[in-house]
């Protein structure tokens, strides 16, 4: 079957004159040229007609325009979670946190990759100082599948292992004890206390978690497992609080010591290391890279839209 | 048209919840693995089976689920395959080899017929359409074969693929198999490795032996409407299609991000539904590949099964031939319509200005109204509606069924006209291939140079 040739109207046909369409150089930047201080112009009278109004109408007049960026832009996601939803209540009371939401205290075994460098083993021993009831184990030769099993022998709930590449920290792997759920985090811009200019050094009170802006079903998978690592009665008192920050899909953890100036000010003192997280996969049930499932994975495609956010 | 989701914490759900049955328990004990109609040809029965060795029966009507009965098999028997068989029989295999007969009443109260055990291991058990008597069975550590229930003899064992370079035995863990025509069988492993078996030979080793990805495959499927094609699912998220001749990959179906546990294909419309753990289930068209439809489904999935039912459309269908033929005035035509390709040039003419006028106005209305398309989904719109959006087969009859819904009252769509319409038109984008329809294949052509070319005829 032939496709039949379509006639265009004449009339209807649409012709367009951007910069695009022509092909010379010098005639394209000045049309250009044009466009932008146009542009330009109208953005200028358009903010200046705005103010007049505002100062005529007062409250009444145009609101401020809110600028974009790539939050407000965030692409609509089908997975944010309501807090309020019975489904989602009725599954974190079975899900594997839900013990340390009940009670259980968190126990943490730290470890590092085979024949750590420096730095690996630094950043590891950083961990028993920020966490309740950790403590740090030199790796010496067993496969991870093998520490895993002793955790689980010794009622250990989490495992985390930090990995180094060339002698710097690249990766986080934390592993929730006996079945829960393993993440694996990419470390990246790791600055240690002692080089955070104007910073404290860490106490040994229980730390209060702030825990910010994980807002889709995984992102509070995610925001559970970090909560389940920090003590359940932090010592405030103690006023030393850890923050993990997310910020399109990058975590930022921090820790600092608050003092309150006044009622709503609080002066804030940078304690421990400065490090950021991406989270690069999260597979179902303790470490098992043959035959564990993932839950999500990162994957090269997900990064070309950059409005779309998975945490 | 329904899709039953079950999610690995107990809870079914009808997609686009119908229904919502069951309570959410801990999926650490009591995790769902897999789930079966049962033998009402109206699929209101619904059979669960969980990894602590339980089945349950569920009656479901018009969305209201109740459980029916439990079948308790021992709880180190992680329920791993259930079976329908005729004369409201059951076959349920478990993880650790033993296939139980079961009959069970209209009532649910099941009476165990039989017990056998062929394999230390069971990952996957299919019954063999033809013959009820005969299944294949595969597991871990226990090579696919083939079994006769009455005779309890071994009918057909496959061979293991030979020896790798260092003489090593390829490791056997079978996760999944799909018995294609009489005489083919395709599995994939746990070491993500597509065999494809021809089971008329006994003791044969796989005619195809691929190694696809690094991870378990977690599901395999073979449509009736392609042939030598079947899709596979792995635990990454990967849904891709191979061709089961020679083993090449057809294409991907993208979409998933996390383990894809279950898929399943329409019996007879060209639809694939992929649920997993990343808690969407994602409705494809098999021959294009694109994502028809996602739906957040809150919960990790692990089962899914497409409903028989057709959607109304087939019966609108038929009018519409009529809306044609209406059009032109003859009923010569309307005859010409229906044969498979006796159509001339001048009805040719006529058919393609009116596709490409339905095109036409489909692009310009489509970005609108898939956005709107989204919105609306989850909220008030009926499974009939739905359905709708789903079958691009009927985009050609878009327009004519404007005009028709004066002429023929009895349209489903009665309603929601508009919404339904325009949902309609915006899958004019995707050109679907139909192998049912009595008309001549009408895929949308391509897009047209002038947006404000023709108006609708109507």
């Amino acid at each position: 079957m032939v496709k039949p040739k379509q006639n265009i109207d004449p009339e209807e046909a649409v012709v367009r004159h951007t910069p695009h369409d022509i092909k010379c150089k010098a005639r394209r930047v000045l049309l250009s040229q044009k466009l932008r201080a146009q542009r330009k112009k109208a953005k200028e009278s358009g903010r200046k007609e705005r103010q007049k109004e505002r100062q005529k109408l007062g409250e009444d007049g145009p609101a401020a325009q809110q600028p974009r960026t790539i939050e407000s832009m965030r692409v609509a996601d089908d997975t944010i979670v309501d807090e309020e939803d019975p489904e989602y209540q009725d599954e974190i009371e079975l899900d594997e946190f839900s013990k340390y939401f009940e009670g259980k205290e968190p126990k943490t075994c730290i470890t590092t990759n085979e024949k750590p460098g420096g730095k690996a083993v630094g950043f590891a021993k950083l961990f028993p100082r920020i966490l309740p009831n950790a403590e740090y184990f030199p790796r010496q030769h067993f496969e991870l599948s093998e520490i895993v099993k002793f955790c689980k022998n010794r009622d250990y709930t989490d495992l985390i292992v930090v990995n180094e590449d060339k002698g710097e920290v690249n990766t986080l792997m934390i592993c929730h004890l006996p079945d829960g759920p393993t993440a694996l985090f990419k470390v990246t811009s790791i600055t240690m206390p002692d080089k955070i200019p104007g910073g404290g050094e860490m106490t040994n009170h229980k730390a209060e978690l702030i825990v910010n802006n994980f807002t889709t079903r995984l992102g509070h998978t995610i925001g559970r497992m970090f909560a389940s690592l920090f003590p359940q009665e932090p010592n405030f008192r103690g006023r030393r609080v850890c923050t993990l920050h997310n910020q399109r899909d990058f975590i930022f953890f921090r820790q600092h010591r608050y003092m309150f100036e006044s009622k709503s000010k609080a002066n804030l003192q940078e304690l421990g290391p400065r490090f950021t997280l991406k989270l690069m996969s999260l597979q179902h049930g303790t470490f098992d890279t043959k035959s564990g499932e993932y839950i999500h994975l990162h994957k090269a495609g997900m990064d070309v839209d950059r409005k779309k956010f998975v945490l | 048209m329904n899709v039953t989701v079950g999610s690995d914490s107990g809870v079914v759900k009808d997609k686009k919840p119908v229904g919502i049955y069951g309570q959410i328990q801990s999926s650490l004990e009591k995790e769902l693995l897999t789930m079966s109609y049962g033998w009402d040809s109206n699929e209101s029965e619904l059979l669960q089976g969980y990894k602590d060795g339980t089945v349950k029966m569920w009656s479901i009507n018009e969305g209201v689920g109740q459980t029916l009965g439990e079948i308790q098999l021992g709880a180190t028997q992680a329920v791993r395959a259930i079976r329908t068989l005729a004369d409201r029989r059951l076959l349920v295999g478990c993880e650790n080899g033993s296939i139980s007969l079961q009959k069970v009443t209209e009532e649910g109260d099941a009476k165990q017929l039989e017990q056998m055990s062929f394999s230390k291991s069971l990952y996957q058990l299919k019954v063999d359409q033809n013959d009820a008597n005969r299944i294949a069975i595969g597991g871990k550590n226990s090579e696919i074969s083939v079994f006769d229930i009455e005779k309890k003899q071994q009918v057909w064992r496959a061979k293991n693929a030979p020896n790798d370079m260092l003489g090593i035995a390829p490791l056997i863990w079978i996760t999944d198999i799909e018995l294609v025509g009489s005489d083919k069988i395709v599995t994939g492993t746990g070491h993500a490795e597509m065999r494809v078996y021809d089971c008329r030979k006994n003791r044969s080793p796989p005619a195809i032996n691929i190694k696809l990805a690094k991870h378990p495959i977690l599901s395999i499927k073979y449509s009736n409407q392609f042939e030598n094609m079947i899709i596979i699912a792995d635990s990454v998220g990967n849904v891709n299609s191979y061709d089961i001749r020679n083993g090449k990959s057809i294409g991907s179906y993208k979409g998933n991000t996390g383990s894809v546990r279950c898929i399943d294909v329409h019996p007879t419309l060209p639809l694939l539904a992929t649920v997993g753990l990343d808690r969407h289930l994602r409705v494809f068209d098999i021959d294009s590949r694109k994502c028809v439809q996602t739906v957040y489904l809150k919960q990790k999935m692990s089962s899914v099964l497409f409903s028989a039912e057709e959607p109304p459309e087939p019966e609108e269908e038929e009018e519409t031939t009529n809306g044609y033929a209406q059009q032109f005035d003859d009923e010569e035509e309307e005859e010409e319509y229906n044969d498979d390709g006796g159509i001339d040039d001048e009805e040719n003419e006529q058919i393609w200005n009116q596709i490409e006028a339905n095109a036409a106005v489909a692009v310009t209305k489509a970005n609108k109204k898939i956005a709107n398309k989204k919105q609306q989904q989850q909220v008030e719109e009926e499974d009939d509606e739905e359905d709708d959006e789903d079958f691009d087969e009927d985009a050609e009859f878009d327009d004519d069924d404007e005009g028709d819904s004066d002429d023929f009252g009895e349209d489903d769509s009665g309603d929601d006209d508009d919404s339904e319409d325009d949902d309609e038109e915006s899958e004019e984008e995707e050109p679907v291939k139909s192998k049912k329809r009595p008309m001549v294949l009408l895929t949308p052509p391509n897009k047209p140079n002038s947006l404000k070319q023709i108006k609708t005829i109507s």
